[in-house]
């Protein structure tokens, strides 16, 4: 019967896919939640230090200078540094007298707060003027936009604001999405095949009128209709969330779909190159071992790529790079060429699966 | 036998490497015959079976199954040709109905009157998950499957491992039934009984080749009968040595002769002496066996 295995092969699986079906809408819909709550927390106003409109701190050509308001009655001042504003762990760098300036050597790169001390003879106490910072102090947005880590998940594209929706997911989903549904495509991919040659089941299901070409191409269908599924309806999802949360209308049902169904012949050769593993490994402790090692391999990659520019070539070693979901999120462009192109090198890679496949024994 | 064979292997050599798996295999299975595959493990049974079945790729030679190439037309082939592999698994999580109506289904066939025939003469329990069987109900299962699309040619590889005695003699009832509604069998088997018990024919393998093939009726006729006889008094085995007898052998007045033909004119050499005890058996195919084997020990 046309079809029969694959029919069979949904039936049998409908557990494990519908899991991770439910995992993947949690993911689309909860990020989207996320996003209102996120952004209130990291745009927060900067706090301020305790008495910094007291003390100014200048760096400049190694040196750093900090100047203060003097303080009525003050013999001399002590210089105090920490790397937090808290001054928990602060050693004592300088100590002035009666002067409200200092100019030290200052070799270090990172922030460091400074604060000043004023000792008051005739009362024989100390008063806290204020504090001081190397830096210009940033909101927590802003410091996290500018971290160089920041870049790894923006897939190479400076103008990815965190403060907008699609910034926003373009670095909270869409940059690991790859790795989430990625690994579990490869995965039931080449178990789907090697649990038949494992336990023993190819002899009989071959000594019915099925040829090999027909056995595999049901089962990499019931895996490429799977991953499109998985993507339509985790867009409807995402479009539910982003009407719950009042961002539909900025982000439109069509960046949904398209920025997620972009990624489905990504997934197709994910699950071809799965495939072809397990047809010429036979054994899944191989064959998954090698599938998730190349998913892995080609998001960091991927990752290392938009990180550092030195070695941005990696990135045209990764099949990841042509799912340009910024391309839809940030400039509402579709790359079709890209999307065909994947939905070729998928084509191929499971045609080299089915030679493979009808090349070879099967193991007794 | 003058009927056009169902099976037709000719040169059929499979080569894993440089180890040879079967060699130059020359083969005839005709209509409504039980063929026996003899030999023991590692002999090349399963091999010659699933290079047969287009489960192996083929070294060199060819199969013809119902006139049509094993290889090219595996399809089309396996439309008509049941199959118990000697080694095999199934859904573990699925209820046994399940995998079998799973397995017609993709056979083509919605009848489930064979199926049913089948699994209630094995007893056979449908209602249970395969996981739950033990490794007779599991060969119960597999050899349901085998004959379930009623194809006319089955090909079963060792088919009663894991059966009781009792179920092995139900089974072997039930293919000489089919035997005889026009069934064709190949079974591969290393118990010998139960090649002579149910085979017409039976071809024995060894080390990948092909030794004899031959009725199991004309095989034991040219092993021969064993005559042995007690006499009274000495005698001269001399007068033993004649044609038709193959060996002779003296134990003081015990004399043990083979006898192929000219059993009569034996007899009557026997009959000249004073005779205590006689008997007269027939060679099985243990003996048989035993005798084409025995060149592996080099004895």
């Amino acid at each position: 019967m046309i079809g029969g295995s694959f029919l069979f092969e949904l039936r049998n699986k409908w557990k494990g896919l519908t899991i991770f079906l439910v995992v993947a809408l949690i993911v689309a819909g909860g990020m989207v939640q996320l996003f209102p709550v996120v952004v209130d927390a990291m745009e927060e106003d900067v706090e301020e230090l305790e008495g910094e409109d007291k003390v100014r701190v200048k760096v400049e050509n190694g040196n750093v200078t900090i100047d203060w308001d003097s303080v009525e009655n003050a013999t001399h001042y002590r210089i105090l540094e920490d790397n937090v504003s808290h001054m928990a762990t602060y050693r004592e760098v300088d100590k002035v007298e009666e002067e409200n300036r200092t100019t030290f050597e200052y070799p270090i790169e990172e922030e460091r707060y400074f604060a000043v001390i004023a000792v008051l003879e005739d009362v024989e106490k100390e008063v806290f003027v204020g504090m001081g910072s190397t830096v210009e102090r940033k909101s927590p947005m802003e410091e996290l936009m500018e971290a160089p880590y920041f870049r790894a998940f923006t897939a190479g594209r400076p103008d990815v604001d965190f403060r907008y929706i699609e910034g926003f997911l373009s670095v909270e989903l869409y940059s690991w999405w790859f790795l989430l549904v990625g690994l579990y495509l490869a995965y039931i991919s080449v178990n789907g095949i090697t649990d038949d040659y494992e336990e023993r089941r190819l002899d009989i299901l071959f000594s019915n009128p099925i040829s090999r070409r027909r056995f595999l191409t049901e089962k990499f269908l019931v895996l490429v209709f799977y991953a499109f599924v998985l993507l339509s309806v985790s867009a409807v999802v995402m479009i539910g969330s982003l009407y719950s949360v009042g961002e539909l209308q900025n982000f439109g049902v069509w960046t949904a779909f398209a920025s997620m169904l972009g990624s489905w012949p990504l997934f197709l050769v994910v699950i071809a190159f799965s495939i072809l593993l397990a047809v010429k490994f036979k054994r899944s402790r191989t064959a998954v071992g090698l599938s998730l090692m190349i998913v892995l391999m080609m998001y960091a990659l991927h990752i290392a790529g938009n990180m550092v520019d030195a070695i941005e070539w990696v990135k045209s070693f990764t099949i990841l790079t042509y799912w340009d979901y910024n391309s839809v999120l940030l400039d509402g462009v579709f790359k079709i060429e890209h999307f065909l192109g994947l939905l070729l090198v998928g084509v191929l890679v499971f045609l080299a699966a089915l030679l493979t496949f009808e090349k070879e024994d099967i193991p007794a | 036998m003058e009927k056009e064979p169902v099976m037709k292997i000719r040169g059929l050599t499979k080569k894993y490497g440089d180890v040879i798996g079967i060699k130059d295999l020359d083969l005839d299975v005709y209509p409504g015959e039980i063929m026996g595959f003899l030999g023991p493990n590692g002999a090349g049974k399963t091999t010659t079976i699933r290079a047969c079945l287009a489960l192996l790729n083929k070294t060199a030679g060819d199969v013809n199954i119902f006139g049509l190439d094993s290889h090219k037309d595996s399809v089309e082939i396996r439309r008509n040709v049941g199959y118990l592999p000697g080694d095999f698994g199934m859904y573990p999580d699925m209820k046994v109905k399940a995998i079998l109506k799973y397995l017609l289904s993709q056979s083509g066939v919605s009848d489930t009157t064979k199926m049913y025939e089948v699994s209630n003469l094995l007893d056979l329990d449908m209602n249970k998950k395969y996981r739950e069987l033990s490794k007779g109900n599991r060969q119960k299962v597999g050899i349901v499957q085998a004959f379930m699309a009623d194809q006319d040619l089955v090909i079963l590889d060792e088919p009663t491992g894991g059966l009781d005695p009792l179920m092995q003699q139900k089974f072997y009832d039930f293919l000489r039934k089919e035997s005889k509604e026009g069934k064709t069998i190949f079974m591969s088997s290393h118990i010998l009984a139960e090649v002579e018990e149910v085979c017409d024919r039976v071809a024995i393998i060894r080390r990948g080749e092909l030794q004899v093939v031959e009725e199991i009726s004309s095989l034991q006729d040219k092993m021969g009968k064993k005559l042995e006889v007690e006499f009274r008094d000495g005698i001269d085995p001399e007068g033993f040595e004649m044609d038709g007898v193959k060996e002779v052998e003296v134990d003081g007045n015990r004399v043990s002769l083979i006898v192929v033909e000219n059993l009569d004119e034996v007899v009557k050499e026997v009959s000249k002496y004073d005779i205590m005890n006689m008997s007269l058996e027939t060679f099985n195919l243990d003996q048989l066996f035993l005798t084409y084997y025995r060149e592996d020990d080099g004895s």
